[in-house]
């Protein structure tokens, strides 16, 4: 039964290779081919969410004590329930985005592709699967990267793979160490399979330390987060989906692997690699906002604002305490629904405008009142006013640090949160209050000319994305009660 | 069985260079390739069955001992298969760079080759050891200058000279060892070098022996910074012969050196003499190869030249595994010869296919070209994803191997080359993947799909190598416990 988990992993990865192959002249054939494809791989997700969980099954193997082998459990279910709800809401964006930038059976085979691969990530038993599938991930994102074929497209894609692969290559030296210690195996074991089997060991930390930044550099922690603003080149549905929901989050979940399934929690805590990764947590934190502030360029701002915001995850998890990790986990389905609805928002400006700098926004929310509506109950959403999902993160994530008495670095790490708080809110709000209240005198109808909101296949996926983030606070306690461990 | 494999060769090798008409000598090489693969197949499988095999031949001194054992059937199914596919994809390719009244000439030597390389591995004996070695050296030298240009000429020379060179320090080498010793069997010098309180005692007459055939090995396996005749000869070379001195002719003489090492001085006396100095030297250096070679193959604009430099970086990663000393270092080395084996003879080839359809070897003209030759481009891309260690091919076992080796002998610092070596890998072999199918030039690309594509049945052989890497990518557990059981057999000739 486990082995149905290849279902969703290979079926996009056929579609998009069929993509490729078939070339589609005409457009209209090829959105009904892709969103059924999408669509149909989304609904086998979600019912093996619901009635598969504990399935798993082993497919090849390629190592001693590591085959290729897929699990469903809490954590990978809702992890590729939410990917999947994202991605439809995508491709429908996408087919209108695209319009614009071309190329487009390129675009879609490996749109369609990454979705595959996504769900290989998410079902992963062990380390050496996930590992695999994360470098597929690298591979299948590159020409999504260079779509645009620029100057900067081209150096984004070179900057991307040194960065990915590289930290790919160290990842993999910190699986080996741990396949080393804990006797051949890197199988996830809630609350960690090295518990009980080694003590705490120089080794694993400096494992640890691998995982963390290897993996990290998907999460675009600091010092390996440059990839990720130069990567918001790349067209807009590739920098929302996946430069702030899939990929990076792909980081995120590997490291929530390797501290809670494989190492676990209680090796590490109080240990020097703790306190290491937590302070690259800060720093990034609050580096991220502060260089989101200082950009003027919409979607870089936006991609700051991932780096920094992607290190609030990573920082609850790096508490290892169970209530970090819940908080940490919030914060990614929180914000991944958020940024998405961001960037789109960003990128129907772009689609009906061309404007990508911040300043050409005055007045534009009432030319395009939709869009800059979401973008500013998302705004809000990502600053942490209640009930939107910032909220409920910061909320979980100091509740967490308090209970977990950790070292005096936590408490540096609130200050942090509070930090970037203040700086999200300056950066997203300034906008937002330029778009709507331009000031005095405003000639709206010269600056805004022919401008509107996109129509339904843009509009729709954003309006849905608004009424989820509304509504995500309703889905905190049944959130919590599947993850915990 | 052994001796009758090299006698096969070496007569197939006569017969063919004799031939007056390039078809049959063709034929005669293919066939002889194809018997040779079959007989070290069968080899193998007996070896399995009932244990190693041992030819005595005279005595005295002069005693020539073959020895078939796991390591030894690995090798001869390693030339047997890989150089079968090789010269079966020669058959359609070699006209484009050799003569036609060479050809037989060409298969001779090819024959005499793989004939003298199963040779270096399956004697016991020095003297036998050394004069495969040097018959070799010719061979080798002789299927770069086949292809009859100046250029080969000259690098074929420069080959020639410098292998003599490591010929000669290995022979000196084994002179002292036989001055220290009294055998010239590896056997009989594991037995001396591990008794009890010799190497206290004559530690610097090993040492020195060692070293001069460690650094005879490093010209013969272009160990950086021997490896100046590597990017000429194997860049020049006509494209199945570079493709068999990459993945078999180095490959030869590392199993010699590794014999030599870990059957005469042993793991334990490796861990804990002055043995450990020169192993630790051999690991340093093969780090710096690992990491000049790649970053030497990213200086290239020439297909070839830049395949051959990450021949130079691969070979750093088997030292490396040499020098770290351990059974799992061991392992990972002997995996890695397998896995670029099957790699490199695979690129090689698919760069003589680019080169003799597009008549051009510059890398940055290659944007595109996944659109006229997408099967050729797609194997290309398996090489270089397998050279990269993207799972599934079977560069990641090698590289899971090298790490598991590294962390189990605490070596941690050798993780940060490693990963450093991964992603120089990257650098080079992607770029050529991402032009060909993906940037401005595939997309101008107005020539129909595959119109430069050589016929499937020509590039069949280079799509059985490429089934190899990820067959062995994916399934690498029978061979690894063979390897295993070659280890451990090693590991016990000292007694």
């Amino acid at each position: 039964m486990g082995l149905l988990l290849l279902i969703p992993i290979l079926l996009p990865i056929i579609a998009g290779i069929h993509i490729l192959k078939k070339n589609y002249e005409d457009r209209a054939d090829r959105e009904r081919f892709v969103s059924r494809a999408v669509i149909l791989n989304a609904v086998i997700v979600i019912v093996m969410a619901l009635f598969l969980r504990g399935q798993e099954g082993v497919l090849l193997p390629i190592i001693p004590g590591n085959p290729i082998a897929f699990k469903l459990d809490n954590l990978g279910a809702l992890f590729a329930g939410m990917v999947s709800l994202l991605w439809i809401l995508c491709i429908y964006y996408a087919f209108e985005y695209m319009k614009h930038e071309g190329d487009e059976n390129r675009f879609f085979g490996f749109y369609v592709m990454t979705f595959g691969v996504m769900m290989g990530i998410s079902f992963a038993a062990n380390l050496v699967t996930l590992y695999l599938f994360y470098e597929f991930l690298t591979l299948a994102n590159i020409p999504l990267v260079m779509h645009g074929d620029s100057i900067q497209a081209k150096t984004a894609t070179r900057i991307y793979i040194i960065f990915s692969i590289f930290g790919a290559a160290l990842a993999l030296c910190g699986i080996a160490m741990i396949a080393f210690t804990g006797g051949g195996s890197t199988a996830f074991v809630p609350g960690g399979a090295l518990k009980g089997v080694v003590a705490g060991a120089t080794v694993i930390q400096i494992a640890f330390l691998f995982t963390f930044f290897g993996f990290g550099v998907k999460s675009a922690i600091m010092p390996f987060h440059a990839w990720l603003p130069c990567a918001s080149v790349a067209p807009t549905p590739v920098s929302a989906l996946l430069h702030a929901v899939a990929v990076v989050k792909a980081g995120v979940f590997a490291i929530a692997r390797v501290t809670y399934f494989t190492i676990g929690p209680d090796l590490l805590r109080g240990t020097i690699a703790q306190n290491v990764a937590l302070a690259a947590c800060i720093v990034t934190i609050v580096y991220g906002s502060a260089m989101a502030l200082m950009s003027q360029h919409l979607k870089r701002r936006l991609a700051y604002s991932t780096v920094s915001q992607l290190s609030y995850i990573l920082f609850g998890i790096v508490l290892m305490s169970t209530d970090g990790y819940l908080g940490g986990m919030v914060h990614l389905f929180g914000h991944a629904i958020v940024k998405i609805t961001l960037f789109l928002c960003a990128g129907a400006i772009i689609y009906k405008t061309g404007r990508e700098y911040v300043w050409e926004l005055k007045g534009i929310g009432k030319a395009m009142p939709v869009t800059m509506i979401v973008f500013t109950i998302a705004s809000f959403a990502l600053v942490g006013i209640p009930p939107l999902p910032g909220f409920f993160s910061k909320w979980f994530l100091t509740a967490a640090t308090i209970s977990s008495q950790g070292s005096m670095l936590a408490y540096i790490g609130l200050v942090a949160l509070g930090v970037s708080a203040l700086l999200t809110a300056v950066y997203l709000f300034s906008i937002c209050a330029n778009a709507f209240m331009p000031g005095e005198g405003f000639d709206y109808e010269a600056a805004n000319k022919d401008v509107s909101d996109p129509n339904r296949y843009m509009t729709v996926p954003l309006i849905t994305l608004a009424v989820a983030i509304i509504l995500f606070g309703l889905l905190i306690s049944p959130m919590i009660n599947i993850l915990s461990l | 069985m052994g001796i009758a494999i090299i006698l096969l060769l070496l007569i197939g090798a006569v017969v063919a260079w004799n031939c007056k008409n390039d078809q049959t000598a063709r034929k005669i090489g293919l066939v002889v390739t194809a018997i040779n693969a079959v007989l070290a197949v069968v080899m193998t499988v007996s070896v399995m069955n009932s244990g190693p095999q041992v030819l005595a031949l005279g005595s005295g001194i002069g005693q020539q001992i073959i020895n078939i054992g796991y390591i030894e059937c690995f090798m001869a199914c390693l030339f047997g298969i890989v150089g079968f596919l090789i010269v079966w994809a020669s058959m359609s390719m070699i006209s484009h760079d050799v003569e036609e009244k060479l050809i037989p000439m060409f298969y001779g030597l090819v024959l005499a080759l793989l004939g003298t390389l199963n040779a270096v591995v399956f004697f016991e004996s020095l003297l036998g050891v050394f004069i495969s070695i040097e018959l070799s050296s010719f061979a080798a030298a002789g299927i770069v200058i086949v292809k009859n240009q100046t250029e080969n000429v000259h690098a074929g020379l420069k080959y020639l000279s410098l292998s003599i060179l490591g010929s000669s320090l290995v022979l000196m080498g084994m002179v002292l060892l036989y001055v220290a010793t009294g055998s010239l069997q590896i056997g009989g010098i594991a037995k001396v070098l591990q008794g009890s309180g010799f190497m206290a005692e004559k530690s610097a007459y090993v040492l020195w022996a060692y070293g001069l055939i460690t650094g005879g090995v490093a010209f013969k396996a272009a160990l950086f910074p021997c490896h100046i005749w590597l990017p000429d000869a194997h860049g020049t070379a006509p494209s199945p012969s570079s493709a068999i001195l990459s993945s078999l002719v180095l490959k030869a003489y590392i199993v010699f050196y590794m014999k030599m090492v870990f059957g005469g001085v042993g793991f334990d006396l490796i861990a804990n003499s002055p043995m450990r100095i020169l192993l630790n030297v051999v690991m340093v250096v093969g780090v710096i190869a690992m990491i000049a070679g790649s970053v030497l193959a990213i200086m290239q604009t020439d297909i070839k030249r830049m395949i051959a430099y990450s021949s130079v970086a691969q070979m750093g990663y088997i030292f490396m595994g040499i020098g770290i000393g351990t059974e799992a270092g061991l392992f990972a080395a002997l995996f890695h010869i397998l896995s670029h084996a099957v790699t490199k003879s695979g690129l090689f080839l698919v760069a003589g296919s680019i080169i003799e359809q597009t008549h051009n070897r510059d890398l940055n003209k290659m944007g595109g070209l996944g659109k006229l030759m997408p099967v050729t481009m797609a194997l290309f891309t398996i090489g270089g994803l397998s050279m990269i260690g993207i799972p599934l091919f079977v560069g990641f076992n090698s590289k899971w191997n090298f790490a598991s080796a590294i962390v189990g002998s605490s070596n941690y610092w050798l993780l940060i080359p490693l990963s450093i070596s991964a992603l120089l890998n990257a650098l080079y072999y992607l770029p050529v993947v991402i032009r060909a199918f993906f940037g401005q030039e595939a997309k101008e690309c107005t020539e129909p799909l595959g119109s430069k594509e050589r016929p499937i049945k020509d590039i069949l052989p280079i799509i059985l190598l490429a089934c190899l890497v990820i067959l062995f990518g994916v399934a690498a557990g029978p061979v690894s416990d063979f390897i295993t059981k070659g280890i451990q057999a090693l590991a016990a000739i000292g007694g």
